[in-house]
C-alpha cells in the first residue's frame, strides 16, 4: 500500500470512530481544570472523566471549575452546550442539594468552536459551598456530573 | 497497468467510507459528538481534632490552646471550652471570632478535679470533634455537694466529683438564659449560679446552669461516659496543635 492510499484509510477510520476522556488538574489557587476529551461508550459517545481529586470545601468557599475541551480528531467541533449537576455525596445526612454544594450556571459564552487536534479552555463552573452546608457534609465527596454537547462544526 | 488502486480494495473502502460521512456532515452538518455525562468529585475539608490544651490553676483556671485551621489559611472561627467532671461536661467557655485563644473559668466548682477540652467550630454549624483532654486539675477552695442539671454531684477524694444515686433535692433552679457573647478579645463565662431556697443544710448547695452549648450530662443512676469523658491524666499541658 503507497503512503497516500495508507492516508487515506487512517483518515476514513477517524471520521469514523470516536473517543473522549477527561483529565482534570489543578491550576491556580481558587480555581480547578476540568478537561473534557471525546470517549467512545457502548452506545455511542460520551465524556470519560480522568481526573485528580478535588478537594478543601469549607463554608463560604468558593471554587472554579475550569473548563478545557480537547478535540482529538481532524475537523472542528461546535460546543453547543455544558451543563453541571450534583449527584450524591458520600456522607449520611449530607443530602446533595443546593443548600449544602452550589453549582452556579457555567461562565463562559456558547456555541464555542475548538480546532482539530486542539484544546480550548471555553469557561467555568462556579462551585460554591453555602453557610447553610450540615456539619454532617465535614469531609464529604460530593459527586458532581458535567454533560456537555458538541456538533462537528459547519465548514 | 491495472490501476494502483484495484491492486488493494482496503483504500477504495476507505475513500468511500469517508466520502460518505464527509457528504453526510456537509448534508446535515449536525453530527453529535457526545450526549452524556462525565463525573468527578469534590471532597469537602473538615475541622481537626484539637489536643488538649494548658491549664493553669490560680484563683480561677486559665485555659489556653493553639489555633487550628481547616486548610493552610483558613482558621476555625470559634473555640468552645468544655469542663468534665467526672461524667458530666458543662460548657466553660464559648469564644468568639477574633478573641484570644484562652478563656477563664469563671464558674470553676471550688475544690473539685476537672479537666477541660476545646473544640473548633467554622460557619454556622461545623464542629469539630472533642479535643483531648487537658491534665487533671483540682480548683482551689472547699468542694461542697451541687447539682448539675438536675444531677447531684458530691465532692470525693481529692475532689474527684462522685456523682449522688441517691437524687439531689426536689427543687432545682431555674435555668438562667443562655450566656450572651461578650465582644472580641474576652470570653464568655457561665452565669453565676443562684442558691436554693429554704435549703436545711447550713453550707450552701450551690447550683450550676446548664447553658444553650449541648452539655453531656447524665441521669443520676449509673453514669454512662459521654464521649468527652476523659481519663485522668497527670501529662504535662502542651499547646494544642492538632491538624
Amino acid at each position: 500500500m503507497q503512503r497516500w492510499q495508507r492516508s487515506v484509510v487512517a483518515a476514513a477510520a477517524a471520521v469514523g470512530a470516536l473517543g473522549v476522556g477527561v483529565a482534570l488538574h489543578t491550576s491556580a489557587p481558587g480555581d480547578q481544570r476540568v478537561s473534557l476529551t471525546a470517549a467512545a461508550g457502548g452506545d455511542g459517545y460520551g465524556f470519560g472523566v480522568r481526573a485528580t481529586d478535588v478537594d478543601g470545601l469549607y463554608p463560604g468557599a468558593e471554587r472554579r471549575l475550569v473548563l478545557t475541551l480537547t478535540n482529538p480528531y481532524a475537523f472542528d467541533l461546535t460546543v453547543t452546550g455544558l451543563r453541571s449537576a450534583l449527584v450524591t455525596t458520600s456522607r449520611p445526612g449530607c443530602e446533595p442539594v443546593a443548600e449544602n454544594l452550589e453549582l452556579r450556571d457555567f461562565a463562559g459564552t456558547l456555541p464555542v468552536r475548538v480546532d482539530g487536534r486542539d484544546s480550548r479552555e471555553v469557561g467555568y463552573v462556579p462551585v460554591h459551598m453555602p453557610n447553610t452546608v450540615v456539619d454532617a457534609c465535614q469531609k464529604a465527596t460530593f459527586t458532581i456530573a458535567v454533560t456537555a454537547d458538541a456538533a462537528r462544526a459547519g465548514r | 497497468m491495472r490501476h494502483p488502486v484495484l491492486r488493494t480494495p482496503l483504500p477504495v473502502i476507505g475513500i468511500t467510507t469517508a466520502l460518505i460521512i464527509g457528504g453526510g456532515v456537509a448534508a446535515f452538518a449536525a453530527w453529535d459528538v457526545s450526549a452524556r455525562s462525565a463525573t468527578f468529585t469534590v471532597t469537602a475539608a473538615h475541622i481537626p481534632r484539637m489536643g488538649p490544651p494548658r491549664v493553669r490553676v490560680g484563683k480561677t483556671p486559665q485555659i489556653r490552646w493553639g489555633a487550628v485551621e481547616l486548610l493552610p489559611g483558613v482558621p476555625a472561627q470559634r473555640y468552645v471550652v468544655t469542663r468534665t467532671l467526672g461524667p458530666l461536661s458543662q460548657v466553660a467557655c464559648d469564644v468568639p471570632p477574633g478573641a484570644t485563644l484562652q478563656c477563664v473559668d469563671e464558674f470553676a466548682p471550688a475544690g473539685y478535679r476537672a479537666t477541660y477540652s476545646v473544640a473548633a467550630t467554622y460557619g454556622l454549624s461545623w464542629v469539630g470533634p472533642p479535643g483531648a483532654p487537658s491534665r487533671a486539675v483540682t480548683m482551689p477552695g472547699t468542694a461542697v455537694p451541687m447539682l448539675i442539671n438536675g444531677v447531684m454531684v458530691v465532692p470525693g477524694v481529692g475532689g474527684e466529683p462522685i456523682v449522688d444515686g441517691t437524687g439531689g433535692p426536689a427543687q432545682v433552679a431555674a435555668a438562667s438564659p443562655a450566656p450572651a457573647l461578650s465582644s472580641p478579645a474576652s470570653s464568655v463565662p457561665l452565669p453565676p449560679p443562684p442558691e436554693l431556697p429554704g435549703t436545711p443544710d447550713p453550707v450552701p448547695t450551690r447550683v450550676t446552669e446548664m447553658p444553650e452549648p449541648p452539655v453531656h450530662s447524665v441521669p443520676a443512676p449509673p453514669p454512662s461516659d459521654p464521649p468527652s469523658q476523659p481519663p485522668p491524666t497527670e501529662s504535662s499541658p502542651s499547646p494544642t496543635d492538632a491538624q
